[in-house]
C-alpha cells in the first residue's frame, strides 16, 4: 500500500513534466496545444539524434536540445499559434491538431516507425532500497526534475519582471498592451518555455520506455488528464493532478492491474463532469 | 500633439466613427460628451491602439501610428483607462502599477520601483500597495486604473468616464488627482464622461459627439448651448438634468 | 495574355482535371483488357500496415515488394497463356477500420484477382472478411491462427499460413523444463487477444505454476505492480506478450527493481532486431519465437532467392514478418498455376486448399492444417546474444518443430 503510494507519486511526478508546459500554455494564452505530446517526441528524437551525432549522453543533449526546443516553441508561436488564437475558439485546437498530424508524418518519413529509445547507460537501470521499497533512480530522477521545473517556473512567475509581464498578459493581454506590453514576446517566451519542458520530459519518456513517430497522442492524454484533475492553467494544481493520476493507477492496480489506466480515465472523467472546463 | 485625420470605424450596421477629425495640442484639456453609443470609447480604442480604424490616420508628435502596436503607442506617450476598470487580478495593487512603470515608462531596477510608489501614493493607494488587485472595490479599481496609466508616464492621458459609478465626494476625490497630475506633469487630457459637471470644472474645451461625428467642439458652455448639442442630450433625460445642473451653477 | 482566348489558356485546374481523365481513361482500358482477349494480366492486391503504431511489420515492405516485382516482371505463363503480373499495394495506417475499406477497395476498384494481407489481426481478419462476402481469393499470414479462425464463419475464400499460439506455448514449454527451475511462470499478458490467448494455454500447459498480475492495458508506464506480485511469488520463469515499447519500458524497471528470473520468453516485443538493439544489453538472453530468420534453409518459389541472400539484400537488419510476406506472393503464384483458370476466383480459392509447397519461409501445408483453411507453420525458439561487432543476434536454440532447420547455438539461463 505505501509502497504504491510512493511510486505512484513519483510516476505522478513524470505526468506532471509533461503536463506542465500544457497547462502553462493553456493558462496563459488559452492555447490548448493538441501536438503538445508530439513535441515532447521530437524532444526525444533531438536528444537521440545528438546522441548519435556527437556521442552525447542524455543530460549533455539537454544543453543541445533545451534551446533548440525553447527556439522552436517561439518560433511557432509568432508563427503559428499567434494567428490561430485570433481564430475564435476552435482554430488552436485545429491547427495544432494539424500540426501533430505533420510532425508524426515528418519523424515516420524522417526516422521510420521502429520504436526507439534513449540510453541513460548504468543509471538508468538502476534502484535504491529506502525502508524496504525498491526505488528506481531515474523515476525518482524524473520525480526530483518535475518538481524542480515547477518550481523554477513558479519562481520565474512570481518573482520576476518576466514573470510580472507574463501573469499581467495572462490576465488580460489588452491591458497589458496598454501598460506598455510587448505581448508577442512575452507569448514567444511562454511558447518557448512551454516546448522546452516537453522536449525535457521527452527525454525522461524516452529514458524509461519507448518512444516512436506515434507515441505523443497517449502522452498528450495523460498530460491532459493531469493539467484537468489539477484545475486548469495552475502549476501546481498540474503537479498535484500528475500525483493523483500517478497514485490512482497504483492503488487500482493493486486491486487488479486492469483497470488501473481505465481508472484514471474514470477519474478523469468524474472531475470534468463535477467541474466542467469553462475557457 | 494628437491628430485624427478622417477616421472611419463601423461595427457592422453601426457608426462609430464617421470622417472623424480632431486634434489636441500640448496641455490641452478636452472633454468629450455624448449619449450611450455615440462611440467616445471606440475613439479611444482608435487612439490608444487596441482598435483599427477602417479608414483614416492617427498622427501623434506628427508621427503616423495608425499601424502601430498599443503597447508601442504607450512608449510614445499615449496613457489610457478603461470605462470598466480592467486590473490584473492576479496581480497585487503593487505589482500592477509596476507593470506600467517597467513597461510603460520604460525605468528600471530602483527607478521603476520609486515610479510605483510615487503613483500609489499619489492616487492614494499607498496603504493597498501589496493587495491582490482583484479584491478591490470600484473606487478603488478607478483610482488604479487612473495609477497603472499615470506609471506608465503619459503625455497625453485618455480617461473613460472616471467619474462614472461614484458619489460625488469620490468623483471630487478624482478630480483633484487629475488637476494634479496636470498641474505636475503638465500632460494633455482628454476625458470622457457623462458627469458633465465633474467635466466643465476640469476641461477648456468640450466636444460632443454623436454617431460617430462631432457635433459640437469649443468652450464648455457654448458647445452646450448649441442646438444641436441640445438635441442630441435632450433625448436622454439623465443627461438633461445633467445640462441643467450646469447651466444652474454657471 | 489578352490575346488568348481565356477557354483556351489552361488553368492549374483543367490541366489536374486532364491528368484525371487520363487516369480514368488508363484504368478502364485496363479493365477492358483484363475481361477477355490474350493480354490479361493477373492483379494481386496486397493489404499491410505500412504507417501508424504498427509501421513496423510493414517497415520491410518496400524491400519485399521491389524482389517480387522483380521475379515476376516477366509475368507468369500459366497452360501456356502469358500473364503480366500487376502489385497494388494497400496501407491499413494501423486500423482494422481502415483495413476493411482498403480491401473494399481492392476488390471492387482495382478488380484484383487474390488479395494478401498480413500483421497482426487487426489486418488479416477484416480483409479476410471482405474477401469472403465477395468471394475473392485471400491469403493472410503474420497472425496466430487461433486469433484469426476465431468468431468467423469457416472460411471459403480466405486462408492463413502462420504459426500457432499453442504450438508456441508447448515449445516454450519445452525449452522451460531444460533449466533447473521453481516451475513458477509469471504472465505478463496485456488486455488483448494475444495476451487472453497465452494466459489461456500457458495456465493449461500441466506442470506450471502460474503467477498472473492480471490484463494490464497497452501503454502502461509502470510495473511496479506486476514487479511486486511477480517477487512475492518467487517467479523464475517469465512469459511475456507485450508490445515493443511496453516490453522496453517494463524490462528496464524490473532492472531498476532487480527482478531477474532464470527464463525470460518475450513473444511479439521480441522478435524484432530494433527491439532488441534498443534494449542493449538488456537484450542478452531473453527467449523469443522465431518464425523465419535469414538462417531458414529455403529458397524462393519464385527465383530461388536463399533465405541469407534475400535477407542481406535489404541493408538493414532483417525482421521476421519478411519472410512470411515474400511466402504470400509465392503461394498466390502457386495458387494460380494450380487453378484452372486464374481469373476464375472460385477455382483459385479452390486451388489454394490443395496446396503443399516450400517457400522462403518454409513448408507450407493448406492440406492439413488445424482448422479449415489454415496452413500451419512451424515455430522454433532463439535466444538474442552479442555478437563480436556488439550487435544482438536472434540465435536459433529450439528446433523441435522443423529439425530441417540447424541449431545455432545452445541454449542457457540467465542465471
Ligand atoms: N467590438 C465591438 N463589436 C461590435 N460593436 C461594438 C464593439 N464595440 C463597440 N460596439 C458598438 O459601437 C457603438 C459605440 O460603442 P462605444 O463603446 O464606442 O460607445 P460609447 O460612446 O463609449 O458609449 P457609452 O457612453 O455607453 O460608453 C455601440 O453601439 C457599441 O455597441
Ligand atoms: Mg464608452
Amino acid at each position: 500500500m505505501i509502497a504504491a503510494i510512493v511510486q505512484g507519486v513519483l510516476v505522478g511526478g513524470t505526468y506532471a513534466l509533461v503536463a506542465c508546459g500544457l497547462s502553462l500554455a493553456f493558462g496563459v494564452m488559452r492555447l490548448v496545444n493538441i501536438a503538445h505530446g508530439d513535441l515532447a517526441v521530437c524532444g526525444a528524437y533531438l536528444a537521440l539524434m545528438a546522441a548519435a551525432g556527437f556521442g552525447a549522453p542524455p543530460v549533455l543533449a539537454l544543453v543541445l536540445v533545451l534551446p533548440l526546443a525553447f527556439g522552436v516553441g517561439a518560433l511557432l508561436q509568432l508563427t503559428l499559434f499567434e494567428r490561430a488564437l485570433r481564430g475564435g475558439e476552435l482554430a488552436p485546437v485545429l491547427v495544432t491538431f494539424g500540426l501533430s498530424v505533420v510532425i508524426q508524418n515528418l519523424l515516420v518519413t524522417g526516422a521510420s516507425a521502429n520504436p526507439r529509445s534513449l540510453d541513460g547507460g548504468a543509471f538508468a537501470l538502476a534502484g535504491f532500497e529506502v525502508g524496504g521499497l525498491t526505488l528506481s533512480w531515474l523515476r525518482t530522477a524524473g520525480f526530483a526534475t518535475a518538481v524542480v521545473v515547477l518550481g523554477s517556473l513558479h519562481l520565474l512567475l512570481a518573482r520576476t519582471g518576466f514573470g510580472r509581464r507574463v501573469r499581467a498578459t495572462a490576465d488580460d493581454p489588452e491591458a497589458a498592451r496598454l501598460s506598455g506590453v510587448r505581448v508577442r514576446p512575452v507569448f514567444a517566451c511562454v511558447a518557448g518555455i512551454s516546448v522546452a519542458t516537453a522536449a525535457l520530459a521527452g527525454m525522461f519518456l524516452g529514458l524509461m520506455s519507448t518512444f516512436d513517430p506515434y507515441s505523443g497522442g497517449l502522452i498528450l492524454i495523460f498530460a491532459f488528464e493531469a493539467v484537468v484533475i489539477g484545475g486548469l492553467g495552475s502549476l501546481w494544481g498540474t503537479l498535484a493532478g500528475g500525483i493523483v493520476l500517478g497514485v490512482t493507477q497504483q492503488l487500482v492496480a493493486l486491486w487488479d492491474v486492469r483497470f488501473a489506466v481505465l481508472a484514471v480515465h474514470v477519474l478523469f472523467f468524474g472531475v470534468l463532469v463535477v467541474r466542467p472546463v469553462r475557457a | 500633439m494628437l491628430e485624427l485625420d478622417r477616421i472611419s470605424k463601423r461595427f457592422g450596421r453601426v457608426t462609430v466613427a464617421e470622417e472623424l477629425s480632431l486634434s489636441v495640442r500640448h496641455g490641452d484639456a478636452v472633454g468629450v460628451v455624448g449619449p450611450n453609443g455615440a462611440g467616445k470609447t471606440s475613439l479611444f480604442g482608435m487612439i490608444s491602439g487596441d482598435l483599427a480604424p477602417d479608414a483614416g490616420e492617427v498622427r501623434f508628435d506628427g508621427r503616423r501610428v495608425t499601424a502601430l502596436d498599443a503597447s508601442v503607442r504607450c512608449r510614445l506617450g499615449i496613457g489610457r483607462t478603461y470605462q470598466v476598470p480592467r486590473p490584473f487580478t492576479g496581480l497585487s495593487v503593487f505589482e500592477n502599477v509596476l507593470v506600467a512603470a517597467q513597461q510603460g515608462a520604460g525605468t528600471r531596477g530602483r527607478a521603476s520601483y520609486a515610479l510605483a510608489a510615487e503613483v500609489l501614493a499619489g492616487t492614494g493607494l499607498a496603504d493597498l500597495a501589496g493587495r491582490p488587485a482583484g479584491r478591490l472595490g470600484l473606487l478603488q479599481r478607478k483610482r488604479l486604473e487612473l495609477a497603472r496609466a499615470l506609471a506608465t508616464r503619459p503625455r497625453l492621458l485618455l480617461l473613460d468616464e472616471v467619474a462614472g459609478g461614484l458619489t460625488d465626494p469620490e468623483v471630487a476625490e478624482l478630480v483633484a488627482l487629475i488637476t494634479a497630475a496636470r498641474a505636475r506633469d503638465g500632460l494633455a487630457v482628454i476625458w470622457i464622461e457623462h458627469v458633465v459637471r465633474a467635466l466643465t470644472a476640469t476641461v477648456d474645451r468640450l466636444i460632443c459627439l454623436a454617431g460617430g461625428r462631432v457635433v459640437g467642439d469649443g468652450r464648455p458652455l457654448e458647445v452646450l448651448a448649441t442646438p444641436a448639442v441640445r438635441e442630441v442630450f435632450l433625448g436622454t433625460e439623465a443627461s438633461a438634468d445633467a445640462l441643467t445642473e450646469v447651466e444652474r451653477d454657471a | 495574355m489578352s490575346t488568348y482566348p481565356t477557354s483556351t489558356y489552361p488553368t492549374r485546374r483543367t490541366f489536374l482535371g486532364a491528368l484525371g481523365t487520363a487516369a480514368v481513361a488508363g484504368c478502364s482500358s485496363g479493365l477492358r483488357e483484363s475481361s477477355g482477349g490474350t493480354g490479361r494480366s493477373l492483379k494481386i492486391g496486397y493489404v499491410s500496415p505500412r504507417t501508424g503504431p504498427l509501421a513496423v511489420f510493414g517497415e520491410s515492405d518496400d524491400y519485399v515488394l521491389g524482389r517480387v516485382r522483380a521475379a515476376l516482371a516477366k509475368g507468369l505463363s500459366i497452360g501456356g497463356r502469358g500473364y503480366p503480373v500487376e502489385i497494388v499495394v494497400k496501407d491499413t495506417q494501423s486500423s482494422a477500420a481502415r483495413a476493411a475499406e482498403v480491401a473494399g477497395e481492392l476488390i471492387q476498384r482495382d478488380r484484383v484477382d487474390i488479395v494478401l494481407a498480413t500483421s497482426t489481426p487487426d489486418t488479416t481478419n477484416p480483409v479476410s472478411d471482405q474477401c469472403e462476402a465477395a468471394r475473392v481469393p485471400c491469403v493472410a499470414t503474420v497472425c496466430p491462427w487461433e486469433i484469426w479462425a476465431a468468431g468467423r464463419p469457416a472460411p471459403t475464400y480466405s486462408y492463413l499460413h502462420f504459426i500457432g499460439t499453442e504450438q508456441e506455448v508447448g515449445v516454450f514449454a519445452g525449452l522451460w523444463s531444460k533449466a533447473d527451475t521453481n516451475k513458477v511462470v509469471g504472465g505478463l499478458w496485456p488486455n488483448d487477444t494475444d495476451g487472453e490467448l497465452y494466459r489461456r494455454f500457458v495456465t493449461a500447459e500441466p506442470g506450471w505454476r502460474v503467477s498472473d498480475p492480471g490484463a494490464y492495458e497497452d501503454g502502461t508506464q509502470d510495473y511496479t505492480s506486476i514487479l511486486a506480485a511477480f517477487a512475492r511469488d518467487d517467479v523464475e520463469i517469465l512469459q511475456a506478450a507485450p508490445i515493443p515499447p511496453d516490453w522496453v519500458t517494463f524490462w528496464r524497471q524490473a532492472a531498476q527493481h532487480g527482478f531477474r528470473p532464470k527464463i525470460v520468453s518475450v513473444a511479439k516485443a521480441m522478435l524484432f532486431p530494433t527491439v532488441a538493439k534498443t534494449l542493449g544489453e538488456l537484450a542478452e538472453g531473453l527467449v523469443a519465437p522465431v518464425w523465419w530468420s535469414a538462417a531458414f534453409p529455403y529458397r524462393s518459389s519464385l527465383d530461388g532467392t536463399t533465405a541469407k541472400a534475400f535477407a542481406d539484400g535489404y541493408g538493414r537488419p532483417w525482421t521476421p514478418p519478411m519472410g512470411f510476406n515474400h511466402a504470400l506472393f509465392e503461394i498466390a503464384v502457386a495458387a494460380f498455376r494450380a487453378a484452372a483458370d486464374p481469373k476464375d476466383h472460385a477455382a483459385v480459392a479452390a486451388a489454394i486448399g490443395t496446396l503443399k509447397g516450400e517457400a522462403i519461409s518454409g513448408r507450407y501445408d493448406f492440406t492439413a492444417g488445424p482448422s479449415k483453411n489454415v496452413s500451419m507453420a512451424p515455430d522454433l525458439l532463439g535466444q538474442w546474444r552479442r555478437n563480436p561487432a556488439g550487435e544482438y543476434d536472434l540465435v536459433i536454440v529450439d528446433n523441435t518443430l522443423d529439425p530441417a532447420i540447424p541449431l545455432q547455438g545452445e541454449f542457457t539461463p540467465l542465471r
